[in-house]
């Protein structure tokens, strides 16, 4: 069991919050909104590999 | 004679325990479906099991009464071939009056009674088992009532049957001399058990004709009626494993919460069992009627 | 079971954490929660269905498969309109929901029309 990714996926949303604050605070804010992107892209291509698995492991499973 | 019994036992055997396999193996995964899923899709898992286990039951017993007409008219076919070599045979030792009885009255008896099994007792089968299934998949008093209907029609039916059959018998009173023996006892109350309604006329018949049996030994009659005899017996020892796969399987449906799967089990082991009963009348009416000519024609 | 707990708990604490500065995160961690808990369940389960194929090696059947696939729908369509609600998309949830409904339908019609077959055979 791959508990790892949701410490991987919280970690980076809070460096992505911690970030965006800051880039707000100094008046950056289209910064700020192309780090929440970024984050949200890394996330995502950890997320979908996921999601895969499981969908082709239940596909196998019951044949559908 | 071990060689033939293990045979028939095999022939029989087969297809229902596939049908309990797969039988079991559909209640097992509607079971881990109701389980593995919630709230609105419970019901429809549930439904799409009673619809898997619904088709399983009816092509099973679709076959099981497919397969006892063919028997049935197997049988009539054999004796059509057997009837006037033995009665002529009969004839040519001097008996004409039984050869004339078993030639007539019997070969034409069994000839109706295989008639009526065909065309009347086995489709009303046929509608019984469709209705119970409609009824259970699709809910509705009127279905459940209507499959009702139709078991009391065809026990009726069969009732009618067994008294004509006995009474035909009946008419051959010189059976008089019926030895009791424990066999015959029990074999009467295994008849009167296993086959419902018609089991105690089959049982009274038995015990007129037990006396006749042992003069059938090494005669022509004797390979007819063992003939005929292989001819039932896998059919019948079918329909009793098929009773109890039913009554296996309810138990386990009822076990596992699925109600309306168990009242399937329950309605059709009620109609797989009056599917042997059906047989059973007619290889009772077939063999005693031959055992009975051979009482009459040797003088008795 | 104690790490299932216990990844519950974790994935809970830190998507509240989220909640409030970064929604998006806080739902993909809520899914990658679901995701982790969904595919050790799998895991657990596939000797149970290797051990059911080789019973269908024996005993196979047309409606047992039927069966099976209608399960396998529900579960997926349970996961996807619930992933719906986390996002907080009532309205997907329930499209997707029907749309779940619909598939298992089309998937139990030849188990039907199999049923209906035989009885125009019986009664003709």
């Amino acid at each position: 069991m791959d508990i790892d990714l949701v410490f991987k996926i919280a970690a980076t949303g809070i460096i992505v919050a911690v970030l965006n604050q800051l880039l707000i605070r100094s008046g950056r804010e289209d910064q700020a909104m192309m780090t929440t992107l970024a984050g949200l892209i890394v996330v995502l291509t950890m997320l979908v590999q996921q999601i895969s698995n499981l969908f082709v492991l239940i596909k196998a499973l019951f044949d559908l | 004679m071990l060689d033939t019994l293990g045979e028939w036992a095999l022939q029989g055997v087969k297809d229902p325990l596939r049908f309990a396999a797969q039988a079991v193996l559909t209640l097992s995964i509607g079971c881990a479906a109701g389980l593995a899923v919630s709230g609105g899709w419970r019901i429809c898992v549930e439904a799409t099991a009673v619809l898997a286990f619904g088709t399983l039951s009816l092509s099973a017993m679709m076959d099981l009464t497919r397969l006892v007409g063919e028997t049935a008219s197997e049988c009539q076919t054999y004796l059509a071939a057997f009837v006037p070599v033995y009665s002529g045979i009969a004839l040519l030792g001097g008996q004409t009056t039984g050869a004339a009885a078993y030639s007539g009255l019997f070969y034409a008896m069994s000839g109706l009674m295989c008639t009526v099994i065909q065309s009347v007792l086995l489709p009303v089968l046929q509608i019984y088992f469709c209705l119970s299934a409609s009824a259970v998949l699709w809910g509705g008093q009127g279905l459940g009532r209507a499959a009702a209907l139709f078991g009391d029609c065809l026990k009726w039916g069969l009732r009618c049957c067994g008294t004509v059959f006995t009474v035909v018998l009946g008419l051959q009173s010189a059976l008089a001399g019926v030895s009791d023996s424990a066999a015959l006892r029990m074999g009467k109350s295994v008849l009167s058990g296993f086959a419902p309604v018609v089991g105690d006329a089959a049982a009274a018949a038995l015990s007129a004709s037990a006396a006749s049996f042992h003069l059938l030994k090494g005669t022509l009659a004797a390979a007819g009626v063992a003939a005929l005899a292989a001819c039932f017996a896998p059919v019948l020892i079918r329909c009793a494993l098929y009773g109890l796969a039913f009554r296996l399987a309810g138990i386990l449906a009822e076990g596992c919460g699925q109600s309306r799967s168990g009242q399937i089990c329950a309605l059709y082991a009620d109609g797989a069992q009056l599917c042997g009963s059906v047989l059973v009348l007619y290889a009772f009416m077939v063999v005693l009627s031959t055992a009975l000519l051979l009482i009459s024609g040797n003088g008795g | 079971m104690a790490k299932i707990a216990v990844l519950c708990f974790m994935a809970g604490a830190l998507s509240l954490t989220l909640k409030k500065d970064q929604p998006t995160f806080a739902f993909l961690v809520s899914t990658a929660g679901a995701l982790i808990l969904l595919l050790s369940a799998a895991e657990q389960l596939r000797p149970v269905l290797a051990f059911l194929n080789t019973l269908k090696n024996y005993a196979s059947s047309q409606s047992f498969d039927c069966l099976l696939r209608v399960l396998g729908i529900a579960l997926c369509a349970q996961l996807a309109s619930d992933f719906c609600k986390d996002a907080g998309m009532a309205a997907a949830a329930g499209a997707a929901e029907l749309c779940g409904r619909l598939l298992a339908l089309l998937e139990a019609l030849p188990l039907l029309q199999g049923l209906v077959d035989s009885f125009l055979s019986f009664l003709s």
